[in-house]
Protein backbone atom coordinates (compact mmCIF):
# COMPACT_ATOMS: atom_id res chain seq x y z
CA UNK A 1 0.00 0.00 0.00
CA UNK A 2 1.38 3.53 -0.82
CA UNK A 3 1.23 5.50 1.79
CA UNK A 4 -0.80 8.72 1.33
CA UNK A 5 0.10 11.91 3.56
CA UNK A 6 -3.10 14.11 4.25
CA UNK A 7 -3.31 17.93 5.32
CA UNK A 8 -2.52 18.24 9.45
CA UNK A 9 -3.96 21.85 11.43
CA UNK A 10 -2.60 22.67 14.42
CA UNK A 11 -4.55 21.88 17.50
CA UNK A 12 -5.05 25.30 19.06
CA UNK A 13 -5.98 26.17 15.30
CA UNK A 14 -8.80 23.65 15.60
CA UNK A 15 -10.20 24.41 18.83
CA UNK A 16 -10.87 28.03 17.17
CA UNK A 17 -12.29 26.64 14.33
CA UNK A 18 -14.57 24.26 16.00
CA UNK A 19 -15.60 26.68 18.25
CA UNK A 20 -16.53 29.03 15.36
CA UNK A 21 -17.94 26.28 13.39
CA UNK A 22 -20.24 24.18 15.26
CA UNK A 23 -23.07 26.32 15.80
CA UNK A 24 -23.14 27.51 12.22
CA UNK A 25 -25.90 26.43 9.26
CA UNK A 26 -25.25 23.24 7.32
CA UNK A 27 -25.34 25.93 4.28
CA UNK A 28 -22.60 28.24 5.84
CA UNK A 29 -20.31 25.53 6.36
CA UNK A 30 -21.07 24.55 2.94
CA UNK A 31 -19.83 27.50 1.95
CA UNK A 32 -16.76 27.79 4.49
CA UNK A 33 -16.01 23.90 3.46
CA UNK A 34 -11.88 23.85 1.51
CA UNK A 35 -9.60 21.52 0.49
CA UNK A 36 -6.80 23.66 2.07
CA UNK A 37 -6.07 26.43 4.76
CA UNK A 38 -2.76 28.42 5.19
CA UNK A 39 -2.31 26.60 8.44
CA UNK A 40 -2.36 22.65 6.75
CA UNK A 41 1.61 21.23 7.09
CA UNK A 42 1.75 17.44 6.71
CA UNK A 43 4.28 14.73 7.66
CA UNK A 44 8.03 15.39 6.98
CA UNK A 45 8.30 11.94 5.69
CA UNK A 46 6.35 8.71 5.22
CA UNK A 47 4.40 8.53 1.88
CA UNK A 48 3.68 10.98 -0.54
CA UNK A 49 1.00 14.16 0.66
CA UNK A 50 -2.58 13.97 -0.57
CA UNK A 51 -3.18 15.98 -4.00
CA UNK A 52 -5.67 18.04 -4.24
CA UNK A 53 -7.71 16.73 -6.51
CA UNK A 54 -7.85 13.15 -4.30
CA UNK A 55 -8.87 15.93 -1.20
CA UNK A 56 -11.80 16.97 -3.58
CA UNK A 57 -13.28 13.27 -4.33
CA UNK A 58 -12.94 12.28 -0.92
CA UNK A 59 -15.03 15.68 -0.25
CA UNK A 60 -17.21 14.85 -3.01
CA UNK A 61 -17.83 11.28 -2.65
CA UNK A 62 -19.01 11.41 1.26
CA UNK A 63 -20.95 14.39 0.56
CA UNK A 64 -23.18 11.95 -2.06
CA UNK A 65 -23.18 9.58 0.36
CA UNK A 66 -24.66 11.81 2.80
CA UNK A 67 -27.17 13.00 0.27
CA UNK A 68 -28.73 9.31 0.27
CA UNK A 69 -29.20 10.09 4.04
CA UNK A 70 -31.07 13.52 3.45
CA UNK A 71 -28.03 16.05 3.19
CA UNK A 72 -28.48 18.93 3.57
CA UNK A 73 -31.34 18.27 5.00
CA UNK A 74 -32.29 16.66 7.86
CA UNK A 75 -31.80 12.50 7.82
CA UNK A 76 -34.49 10.36 6.90
CA UNK A 77 -35.53 7.00 8.47
CA UNK A 78 -32.88 5.10 9.53
CA UNK A 79 -29.71 6.93 8.19
CA UNK A 80 -27.32 6.78 11.06
CA UNK A 81 -25.77 3.96 11.11
CA UNK A 82 -26.48 3.62 6.95
CA UNK A 83 -24.17 6.35 6.62
CA UNK A 84 -21.80 5.36 8.98
CA UNK A 85 -20.98 2.14 7.52
CA UNK A 86 -21.07 3.35 3.86
CA UNK A 87 -17.96 6.09 4.94
CA UNK A 88 -15.97 4.13 7.21
CA UNK A 89 -15.55 1.32 4.61
CA UNK A 90 -14.93 3.89 2.30
CA UNK A 91 -12.68 5.92 4.32
CA UNK A 92 -10.42 2.98 5.34
CA UNK A 93 -10.58 1.33 1.92
CA UNK A 94 -9.63 4.96 0.01
CA UNK A 95 -7.48 7.18 2.32
CA UNK A 96 -4.53 4.30 2.61
CA UNK A 97 -3.12 5.81 6.26
CA UNK A 98 -1.64 3.78 8.86
CA UNK A 99 -2.78 3.48 12.18
CA UNK A 100 0.81 5.78 13.74
CA UNK A 101 -0.60 8.10 11.10
CA UNK A 102 -4.75 7.75 12.00
CA UNK A 103 -3.66 8.51 15.45
CA UNK A 104 -3.03 12.04 14.98
CA UNK A 105 -5.43 14.16 15.97
CA UNK A 106 -4.29 17.00 13.89
CA UNK A 107 -5.50 14.79 9.99
CA UNK A 108 -9.03 14.28 11.26
CA UNK A 109 -9.50 17.67 12.01
CA UNK A 110 -8.47 18.55 8.91
CA UNK A 111 -11.07 16.75 7.43
CA UNK A 112 -13.88 17.93 10.02
CA UNK A 113 -12.95 21.94 10.44
CA UNK A 114 -11.58 22.20 7.05
CA UNK A 115 -12.55 19.92 4.76
CA UNK A 116 -16.04 18.41 5.44
CA UNK A 117 -17.42 20.78 8.33
CA UNK A 118 -20.97 20.80 6.74
CA UNK A 119 -20.81 17.04 6.96
CA UNK A 120 -20.08 17.44 10.34
CA UNK A 121 -22.48 19.52 11.39
CA UNK A 122 -25.35 17.49 9.56
CA UNK A 123 -24.02 14.37 11.21
CA UNK A 124 -24.68 15.75 14.50
CA UNK A 125 -26.84 18.00 14.33
CA UNK A 126 -28.46 18.75 17.56
CA UNK A 127 -32.19 21.57 16.93
CA UNK A 128 -30.97 24.66 17.69
CA UNK A 129 -27.79 23.72 19.63
CA UNK A 130 -24.59 23.29 19.14
CA UNK A 131 -22.66 20.30 17.70
CA UNK A 132 -20.06 19.04 19.96
CA UNK A 133 -16.99 20.00 19.89
CA UNK A 134 -15.73 16.47 20.01
CA UNK A 135 -17.64 15.43 17.04
CA UNK A 136 -14.55 17.83 15.16
CA UNK A 137 -11.76 17.75 17.38
CA UNK A 138 -11.95 13.27 18.05
CA UNK A 139 -11.17 12.27 22.03
CA UNK A 140 -7.98 10.04 21.93
CA UNK A 141 -6.58 8.49 18.69
CA UNK A 142 -9.69 10.40 16.81
CA UNK A 143 -12.15 7.42 18.15
CA UNK A 144 -14.85 10.59 18.34
CA UNK A 145 -14.09 12.85 15.69
CA UNK A 146 -16.86 12.44 13.23
CA UNK A 147 -14.59 10.77 10.14
CA UNK A 148 -11.92 9.30 12.57
CA UNK A 149 -14.29 7.15 14.21
CA UNK A 150 -15.63 5.76 11.13
CA UNK A 151 -11.91 4.97 9.90
CA UNK A 152 -10.52 3.09 13.45
CA UNK A 153 -14.14 1.05 13.09
CA UNK A 154 -12.75 -0.07 9.53
CA UNK A 155 -9.42 -0.64 10.79
CA UNK A 156 -10.66 -3.24 14.15
CA UNK A 157 -13.16 -4.75 12.52
CA UNK A 158 -11.75 -5.98 8.97
CA UNK A 159 -11.70 -9.23 8.54
CA UNK A 160 -9.06 -9.50 5.98
CA UNK A 161 -8.89 -12.28 3.44
CA UNK A 162 -12.90 -12.77 3.21
CA UNK A 163 -15.58 -11.92 0.31
CA UNK A 164 -16.99 -9.09 2.51
CA UNK A 165 -14.26 -7.37 4.88
CA UNK A 166 -15.91 -4.57 6.13
CA UNK A 167 -19.39 -7.12 7.11
CA UNK A 168 -18.98 -6.09 10.86
CA UNK A 169 -19.14 -2.58 10.52
CA UNK A 170 -22.39 -2.80 8.87
CA UNK A 171 -23.64 -5.46 10.64
CA UNK A 172 -23.55 -3.94 14.38
CA UNK A 173 -25.31 -0.63 15.35
CA UNK A 174 -24.25 2.81 16.14
CA UNK A 175 -24.95 1.71 20.16
CA UNK A 176 -23.13 -1.52 19.48
CA UNK A 177 -20.03 -0.24 18.04
CA UNK A 178 -19.64 2.57 20.97
CA UNK A 179 -19.85 -0.30 23.27
CA UNK A 180 -16.46 -1.75 21.84
CA UNK A 181 -14.60 0.88 20.23
CA UNK A 182 -14.76 3.48 23.32
CA UNK A 183 -12.97 0.90 25.13
CA UNK A 184 -9.36 0.51 24.11
CA UNK A 185 -8.99 -2.24 26.37
CA UNK A 186 -11.57 -3.97 23.99
CA UNK A 187 -10.96 -2.63 20.33
CA UNK A 188 -7.06 -2.24 20.58
CA UNK A 189 -6.83 -5.88 20.62
CA UNK A 190 -8.16 -6.56 17.21
CA UNK A 191 -8.46 -10.39 17.74
CA UNK A 192 -10.46 -10.07 20.71
CA UNK A 193 -12.88 -6.68 18.74
CA UNK A 194 -13.47 -9.37 16.10
CA UNK A 195 -14.52 -12.25 18.36
CA UNK A 196 -16.91 -10.55 20.51
CA UNK A 197 -18.49 -8.71 17.26
CA UNK A 198 -18.85 -12.59 15.66
CA UNK A 199 -20.26 -14.09 18.73
CA UNK A 200 -22.56 -11.62 19.27
CA UNK A 201 -23.87 -11.72 16.25
CA UNK A 202 -24.31 -15.52 15.95
CA UNK A 203 -25.95 -14.73 19.59
CA UNK A 204 -28.33 -12.15 18.89
CA UNK A 205 -29.11 -14.36 15.64
CA UNK A 206 -29.90 -17.39 17.74
CA UNK A 207 -31.51 -15.84 20.41
CA UNK A 208 -34.25 -13.10 18.98
CA UNK A 209 -36.19 -12.90 22.02
CA UNK A 210 -33.15 -11.40 23.50
CA UNK A 211 -32.89 -7.08 22.91
CA UNK A 212 -29.60 -7.09 21.05
CA UNK A 213 -28.32 -3.72 22.37
CA UNK A 214 -28.34 -5.59 26.04
CA UNK A 215 -26.59 -8.30 24.86
CA UNK A 216 -23.85 -6.66 23.21
CA UNK A 217 -23.58 -4.02 26.78
CA UNK A 218 -23.93 -6.92 29.05
CA UNK A 219 -21.39 -9.05 27.13
CA UNK A 220 -18.80 -6.28 27.15
CA UNK A 221 -18.80 -5.55 30.65
CA UNK A 222 -18.33 -8.77 31.50
CA UNK A 223 -15.49 -8.79 29.86
CA UNK A 224 -14.04 -5.68 30.45
CA UNK A 225 -14.54 -7.06 34.09
CA UNK A 226 -11.93 -9.54 33.23
CA UNK A 227 -9.12 -7.35 32.01
CA UNK A 228 -8.26 -6.49 35.22
CA UNK A 229 -6.78 -10.09 35.55
CA UNK A 230 -7.10 -12.18 31.95
CA UNK A 231 -4.45 -11.05 29.40
CA UNK A 232 -6.81 -11.08 26.15
CA UNK A 233 -3.24 -10.69 24.17
CA UNK A 234 -1.60 -13.50 25.88
CA UNK A 235 -4.57 -16.08 24.09
CA UNK A 236 -4.52 -17.26 20.88
CA UNK A 237 -7.42 -16.65 18.86
CA UNK A 238 -9.51 -19.78 19.29
CA UNK A 239 -8.80 -19.91 23.25
CA UNK A 240 -9.63 -16.47 22.98
CA UNK A 241 -12.87 -17.62 21.21
CA UNK A 242 -13.77 -19.67 24.14
CA UNK A 243 -13.15 -17.31 26.46
CA UNK A 244 -15.53 -14.69 24.71
CA UNK A 245 -17.88 -17.31 24.40
CA UNK A 246 -18.54 -18.50 27.73
CA UNK A 247 -19.21 -14.15 28.56
CA UNK A 248 -22.12 -14.06 25.92
CA UNK A 249 -23.36 -17.85 27.19
CA UNK A 250 -23.81 -15.71 30.39
CA UNK A 251 -24.77 -12.96 29.13
CA UNK A 252 -27.70 -14.97 27.63
CA UNK A 253 -28.90 -16.67 30.38
CA UNK A 254 -29.03 -13.45 32.85
CA UNK A 255 -30.82 -12.02 30.24
CA UNK A 256 -32.79 -14.96 29.75
CA UNK A 257 -33.23 -16.17 33.35
CA UNK A 258 -32.15 -13.97 35.42
CA UNK A 259 -28.50 -15.34 36.52
CA UNK A 260 -25.85 -16.61 35.17
CA UNK A 261 -25.04 -20.03 34.08
CA UNK A 262 -21.87 -21.64 35.23
CA UNK A 263 -20.10 -22.76 32.41
CA UNK A 264 -16.35 -24.78 32.95
CA UNK A 265 -14.68 -21.73 32.16
CA UNK A 266 -16.71 -19.50 34.36
CA UNK A 267 -16.53 -21.85 37.59
CA UNK A 268 -13.20 -19.64 37.62
CA UNK A 269 -10.37 -17.66 39.66
CA UNK A 270 -13.17 -15.89 41.76
CA UNK A 271 -14.10 -16.74 44.71
CA UNK A 272 -14.38 -13.23 46.12
CA UNK A 273 -17.78 -12.23 45.49
CA UNK A 274 -16.81 -8.47 44.94
CA UNK A 275 -15.84 -9.67 41.72
CA UNK A 276 -18.45 -12.17 40.80
CA UNK A 277 -19.49 -11.64 37.01
CA UNK B 1 -12.50 0.72 33.02
CA UNK B 2 -10.25 -0.46 35.04
CA UNK B 3 -11.08 -2.74 37.72
CA UNK B 4 -8.36 -2.48 40.97
CA UNK B 5 -8.23 -5.76 42.92
CA UNK B 6 -6.28 -5.75 45.97
CA UNK B 7 -5.51 -9.16 46.44
CA UNK B 8 -6.39 -11.61 43.62
CA UNK B 9 -8.01 -14.55 44.70
CA UNK B 10 -6.35 -17.20 43.30
CA UNK B 11 -2.71 -19.07 43.86
CA UNK B 12 0.13 -17.45 41.63
CA UNK B 13 3.71 -18.09 41.38
CA UNK B 14 6.05 -16.92 44.14
CA UNK B 15 8.66 -14.27 43.23
CA UNK B 16 11.51 -16.15 43.12
CA UNK B 17 10.10 -18.75 40.30
CA UNK B 18 10.28 -15.89 37.34
CA UNK B 19 12.54 -13.38 37.01
CA UNK B 20 13.75 -10.90 33.67
CA UNK B 21 17.75 -11.66 33.22
CA UNK B 22 17.96 -9.36 29.89
CA UNK B 23 15.98 -6.89 27.97
CA UNK B 24 16.84 -4.84 24.75
CA UNK B 25 14.83 -3.06 22.24
CA UNK B 26 15.87 -0.95 19.65
CA UNK B 27 15.40 0.35 16.19
CA UNK B 28 15.78 -1.84 13.15
CA UNK B 29 19.05 -1.85 11.90
CA UNK B 30 20.48 -0.33 15.14
CA UNK B 31 22.97 -2.20 17.85
CA UNK B 32 20.68 -3.73 21.07
CA UNK B 33 21.88 -1.51 23.60
CA UNK B 34 19.71 -3.00 26.59
CA UNK B 35 15.76 -1.52 27.84
CA UNK B 36 15.97 2.59 26.42
CA UNK B 37 13.71 5.32 27.76
CA UNK B 38 13.37 6.54 24.28
CA UNK B 39 14.31 5.17 20.88
CA UNK B 40 15.38 8.93 19.47
CA UNK B 41 15.74 7.90 15.90
CA UNK B 42 12.11 5.68 15.65
CA UNK B 43 10.19 6.76 12.82
CA UNK B 44 6.30 5.17 11.81
CA UNK B 45 8.63 3.69 8.79
CA UNK B 46 10.91 2.41 11.05
CA UNK B 47 10.53 -1.46 12.61
CA UNK B 48 10.98 -2.08 16.36
CA UNK B 49 13.07 -4.86 17.59
CA UNK B 50 12.23 -6.65 21.20
CA UNK B 51 13.63 -9.32 22.91
CA UNK B 52 13.64 -10.51 26.73
CA UNK B 53 15.42 -13.35 28.35
CA UNK B 54 14.17 -14.55 31.42
CA UNK B 55 14.37 -17.33 34.19
CA UNK B 56 11.98 -19.25 34.97
CA UNK B 57 11.32 -22.39 37.13
CA UNK B 58 8.32 -24.50 35.26
CA UNK B 59 7.87 -27.10 38.53
CA UNK B 60 7.86 -24.36 40.92
CA UNK B 61 5.78 -22.35 39.04
CA UNK B 62 2.83 -25.63 38.77
CA UNK B 63 3.56 -25.87 42.22
CA UNK B 64 2.72 -23.04 43.92
CA UNK B 65 -0.34 -22.49 41.48
CA UNK B 66 -1.83 -25.71 42.56
CA UNK B 67 -1.36 -27.13 38.98
CA UNK B 68 -1.57 -30.58 38.27
CA UNK B 69 -0.08 -32.75 35.35
CA UNK B 70 -2.42 -31.49 32.88
CA UNK B 71 -2.46 -27.77 33.11
CA UNK B 72 -0.38 -25.51 30.38
CA UNK B 73 0.80 -21.80 31.25
CA UNK B 74 2.42 -19.99 28.76
CA UNK B 75 5.52 -17.29 28.69
CA UNK B 76 4.48 -14.76 25.90
CA UNK B 77 5.53 -10.94 25.41
CA UNK B 78 2.89 -8.31 24.77
CA UNK B 79 3.13 -4.80 23.89
CA UNK B 80 0.59 -1.93 23.81
CA UNK B 81 0.96 1.39 22.19
CA UNK B 82 -0.58 4.56 24.01
CA UNK B 83 -1.57 6.75 20.99
CA UNK B 84 -2.98 4.03 18.41
CA UNK B 85 -4.47 2.09 21.14
CA UNK B 86 -3.31 -1.35 19.79
CA UNK B 87 -1.97 -3.93 21.21
CA UNK B 88 -0.87 -7.35 20.84
CA UNK B 89 1.84 -10.52 21.08
CA UNK B 90 5.22 -11.47 19.81
CA UNK B 91 6.58 -14.94 20.97
CA UNK B 92 5.61 -17.60 23.22
CA UNK B 93 6.52 -20.72 24.46
CA UNK B 94 4.21 -23.38 26.38
CA UNK B 95 5.00 -25.24 29.55
CA UNK B 96 3.51 -28.40 31.17
CA UNK B 97 4.92 -30.78 33.73
CA UNK B 98 5.82 -33.17 31.15
CA UNK B 99 7.76 -30.61 28.75
CA UNK B 100 9.58 -29.12 31.90
CA UNK B 101 12.39 -30.13 33.95
CA UNK B 102 13.29 -29.31 37.42
CA UNK B 103 15.79 -26.97 36.62
CA UNK B 104 15.72 -23.20 35.90
CA UNK B 105 15.21 -22.74 32.35
CA UNK B 106 16.50 -19.83 30.72
CA UNK B 107 13.88 -18.52 28.38
CA UNK B 108 14.34 -15.85 25.15
CA UNK B 109 11.45 -14.51 23.27
CA UNK B 110 11.29 -11.84 20.74
CA UNK B 111 8.51 -9.38 19.14
CA UNK B 112 9.48 -7.38 15.58
CA UNK B 113 7.03 -4.37 15.30
CA UNK B 114 6.26 -2.40 12.39
CA UNK B 115 6.28 1.12 13.05
CA UNK B 116 3.23 1.57 11.39
CA UNK B 117 1.16 0.60 13.96
CA UNK B 118 2.83 2.53 17.12
CA UNK B 119 3.04 6.34 18.40
CA UNK B 120 3.40 7.67 21.47
CA UNK B 121 4.80 5.42 23.84
CA UNK B 122 5.10 1.77 23.57
CA UNK B 123 4.29 -0.38 26.37
CA UNK B 124 6.29 -4.01 26.54
CA UNK B 125 5.67 -6.93 28.65
CA UNK B 126 6.73 -10.36 29.54
CA UNK B 127 3.59 -12.54 30.62
CA UNK B 128 2.79 -15.97 32.38
CA UNK B 129 -0.75 -16.28 31.20
CA UNK B 130 -2.61 -19.67 32.15
CA UNK B 131 -3.51 -21.35 29.22
CA UNK B 132 -5.71 -24.63 30.59
CA UNK B 133 -5.45 -25.33 33.57
CA UNK B 134 -7.07 -29.05 33.60
CA UNK B 135 -9.27 -30.45 35.89
CA UNK B 136 -7.66 -29.70 38.88
CA UNK B 137 -9.88 -29.50 41.60
CA UNK B 138 -8.15 -27.17 44.20
CA UNK B 139 -10.17 -24.23 44.41
CA UNK B 140 -7.81 -21.14 44.75
CA UNK B 141 -6.20 -22.70 41.79
CA UNK B 142 -6.51 -20.26 38.33
CA UNK B 143 -9.27 -21.76 35.72
CA UNK B 144 -9.64 -19.08 33.38
CA UNK B 145 -7.65 -19.08 30.18
CA UNK B 146 -5.84 -16.15 30.12
CA UNK B 147 -5.42 -15.42 33.86
CA UNK B 148 -2.35 -13.67 34.11
CA UNK B 149 -0.33 -14.95 36.74
CA UNK B 150 2.62 -12.96 36.66
CA UNK B 151 3.86 -9.94 34.42
CA UNK B 152 7.40 -7.80 33.85
CA UNK B 153 6.42 -4.88 31.86
CA UNK B 154 8.48 -1.44 30.68
CA UNK B 155 7.95 1.36 28.61
CA UNK B 156 9.62 2.86 26.26
CA UNK B 157 8.73 6.32 24.44
CA UNK B 158 8.45 6.55 20.82
CA UNK B 159 10.62 10.16 20.03
CA UNK B 160 11.38 10.78 16.25
CA UNK B 161 11.90 14.39 15.13
CA UNK B 162 8.26 14.08 13.53
CA UNK B 163 6.56 13.03 16.89
CA UNK B 164 8.18 16.14 18.61
CA UNK B 165 7.09 18.44 16.56
CA UNK B 166 5.51 19.13 12.90
CA UNK B 167 6.71 20.63 9.80
CA UNK B 168 4.73 23.07 7.90
CA UNK B 169 6.11 23.84 4.30
CA UNK B 170 4.69 27.32 3.35
CA UNK B 171 5.37 30.44 1.15
CA UNK B 172 6.88 32.79 3.35
CA UNK B 173 6.05 35.52 1.13
CA UNK B 174 2.16 34.88 1.08
CA UNK B 175 2.07 34.62 4.83
CA UNK B 176 3.06 38.33 5.33
CA UNK B 177 4.39 38.19 8.67
CA UNK B 178 8.07 36.02 8.46
CA UNK B 179 10.78 37.64 6.04
CA UNK B 180 10.49 36.25 2.79
CA UNK B 181 13.66 35.19 2.57
CA UNK B 182 13.99 33.32 6.03
CA UNK B 183 14.22 29.41 5.09
CA UNK B 184 12.86 28.19 8.17
CA UNK B 185 11.00 29.40 11.79
CA UNK B 186 10.50 27.84 15.06
CA UNK B 187 6.88 28.81 15.86
CA UNK B 188 6.00 28.37 19.28
CA UNK B 189 4.79 30.55 22.38
CA UNK B 190 7.83 30.21 25.64
CA UNK B 191 4.53 31.33 27.72
CA UNK B 192 1.88 28.07 27.30
CA UNK B 193 4.37 25.11 28.31
CA UNK B 194 1.42 23.62 30.03
CA UNK B 195 -0.01 22.91 26.33
CA UNK B 196 0.48 19.79 24.64
CA UNK B 197 3.95 19.24 22.98
CA UNK B 198 2.15 17.56 19.77
CA UNK B 199 0.34 20.93 17.80
CA UNK B 200 2.29 23.62 20.11
CA UNK B 201 5.65 23.73 18.22
CA UNK B 202 5.86 23.90 14.27
CA UNK B 203 8.57 24.22 12.00
CA UNK B 204 7.34 26.46 9.43
CA UNK B 205 9.95 25.65 6.08
CA UNK B 206 9.86 28.76 3.37
CA UNK B 207 8.72 26.54 0.02
CA UNK B 208 10.57 29.32 -1.86
CA UNK B 209 14.13 27.44 -0.89
CA UNK B 210 13.68 24.17 -2.94
CA UNK B 211 17.54 22.61 -0.53
CA UNK B 212 15.72 23.40 2.54
CA UNK B 213 12.29 21.80 1.52
CA UNK B 214 13.90 18.48 -0.27
CA UNK B 215 16.19 18.16 2.76
CA UNK B 216 13.71 18.02 5.14
CA UNK B 217 11.51 16.22 2.94
CA UNK B 218 13.46 12.81 2.90
CA UNK B 219 13.31 9.88 4.64
CA UNK B 220 16.80 9.73 5.24
CA UNK B 221 18.87 12.25 4.24
CA UNK B 222 22.56 12.25 3.33
CA UNK B 223 25.30 14.51 2.17
CA UNK B 224 24.11 17.84 2.37
CA UNK B 225 20.54 17.14 2.93
CA UNK B 226 21.77 15.65 5.81
CA UNK B 227 23.60 18.96 7.08
CA UNK B 228 20.88 20.86 6.58
CA UNK B 229 18.63 19.00 8.75
CA UNK B 230 21.18 18.56 11.20
CA UNK B 231 21.65 22.15 11.73
CA UNK B 232 17.84 22.89 11.97
CA UNK B 233 17.21 20.44 14.37
CA UNK B 234 19.90 21.96 16.82
CA UNK B 235 18.79 25.51 15.88
CA UNK B 236 15.12 24.01 16.96
CA UNK B 237 16.57 22.27 20.21
CA UNK B 238 18.72 26.12 21.06
CA UNK B 239 15.08 27.89 20.35
CA UNK B 240 13.27 25.70 22.90
CA UNK B 241 15.59 24.74 25.14
CA UNK B 242 16.48 28.73 25.34
CA UNK B 243 12.82 30.00 25.20
CA UNK B 244 12.33 27.69 28.24
CA UNK B 245 15.23 28.32 30.11
CA UNK B 246 13.91 32.28 29.86
CA UNK B 247 10.47 31.20 31.84
CA UNK B 248 10.39 32.12 35.34
CA UNK B 249 8.16 29.55 36.00
CA UNK B 250 9.65 26.80 33.91
CA UNK B 251 12.77 27.26 35.77
CA UNK B 252 11.82 27.51 39.24
CA UNK B 253 9.35 24.36 39.03
CA UNK B 254 10.39 22.26 36.07
CA UNK B 255 8.83 19.14 37.51
CA UNK B 256 5.26 20.75 37.37
CA UNK B 257 4.16 19.56 33.61
CA UNK B 258 2.14 16.84 32.88
CA UNK B 259 3.27 14.00 30.77
CA UNK B 260 2.64 15.26 27.14
CA UNK B 261 2.79 18.58 27.78
CA UNK B 262 5.72 21.21 26.14
CA UNK B 263 7.08 21.92 29.29
CA UNK B 264 7.44 17.88 30.19
CA UNK B 265 9.22 17.24 26.92
CA UNK B 266 11.53 20.21 27.42
CA UNK B 267 12.48 18.99 30.53
CA UNK B 268 13.44 15.74 29.59
CA UNK B 269 15.50 17.23 26.83
CA UNK B 270 17.46 19.36 28.56
CA UNK B 271 18.05 17.10 31.30
CA UNK B 272 18.82 14.41 28.66
CA UNK B 273 21.74 17.02 27.28
CA UNK B 274 22.45 18.55 30.96
CA UNK B 275 22.51 15.70 33.01
CA UNK B 276 22.90 16.80 36.73
CA UNK B 277 22.81 20.54 35.72
CA UNK B 278 20.01 22.34 37.54
CA UNK B 279 17.40 24.52 35.81
CA UNK B 280 18.19 27.55 37.77
CA UNK B 281 22.11 27.12 36.46
CA UNK B 282 21.74 26.62 33.23
CA UNK B 283 19.38 29.68 33.09
CA UNK B 284 22.51 31.89 34.64
CA UNK B 285 24.80 30.60 32.19
CA UNK B 286 22.26 31.31 29.15
CA UNK B 287 21.80 34.81 30.39
CA UNK B 288 25.68 35.41 31.37
CA UNK B 289 27.13 33.35 28.77
CA UNK B 290 24.86 33.27 25.64
CA UNK B 291 27.38 33.13 22.96
CA UNK B 292 29.15 30.14 25.16
CA UNK B 293 25.97 28.19 25.87
CA UNK B 294 25.36 27.94 22.07
CA UNK B 295 28.39 26.34 21.68
CA UNK B 296 28.06 23.86 24.76
CA UNK B 297 24.80 23.15 23.48
CA UNK B 298 26.34 22.17 20.42
CA UNK B 299 28.85 20.21 22.13
CA UNK B 300 26.00 18.22 23.64
CA UNK B 301 24.07 17.56 20.80
CA UNK B 302 27.18 16.66 18.63
CA UNK B 303 26.41 19.12 15.80
CA UNK B 304 28.14 17.53 12.90
CA UNK B 305 29.71 14.37 14.51
CA UNK B 306 27.57 11.63 13.56
CA UNK B 307 30.00 8.77 12.79
CA UNK B 308 33.35 9.79 14.33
Amino acid sequence: MEIILYPRIPVGYANERANELRSMTIQDLRTKAAISDARVYYAPTGGGRASENHLKNIADSIRELAAEGGYPSAFQRRPYSEFDSKVAEFLHRTLQITPSEAARLEIWSFFTCILLPDVVRWRFHARSRPTSLERYLGGIRGVRNTFGRLWWRGEILQIQDTPRPYQLVHQLTEDQLVQLMERPGLSGNRTLATAISQAFLSAADSHPEVTRDDLMRDTTKRIRRLLAFVSFDGLEAHELHSVVSDAIEQTLQMLQYGHPAQTPSSANNLVDPQLSL
Amino acid sequence: MSLVVPALPFLRPESDAIRVVEANIHCRGAAPKGWLDSLDTWDPSTAVDISIKTEINPRQVFWDCGFDSHAVVRMVIVWSSSDTSLRGRGESRDFNLSNSSDEIETLSLSCVLEGSQLAGTLTVGVQLVLVDAGPSQFSLTPKLPGTLLWSDTRATRLEGAETRFPVEITDFAKLGWLPEGASWHVSWNTDDLHSMALGSVILQINESNLRIVEAVTQAQPVDEARLITEVIEFDVARSLIEGALSNEDFVNSPNQYEEGTLGETLRRLINSLFTGDSMRALAIRLREYPSLFDSELQARQLLFREGQ
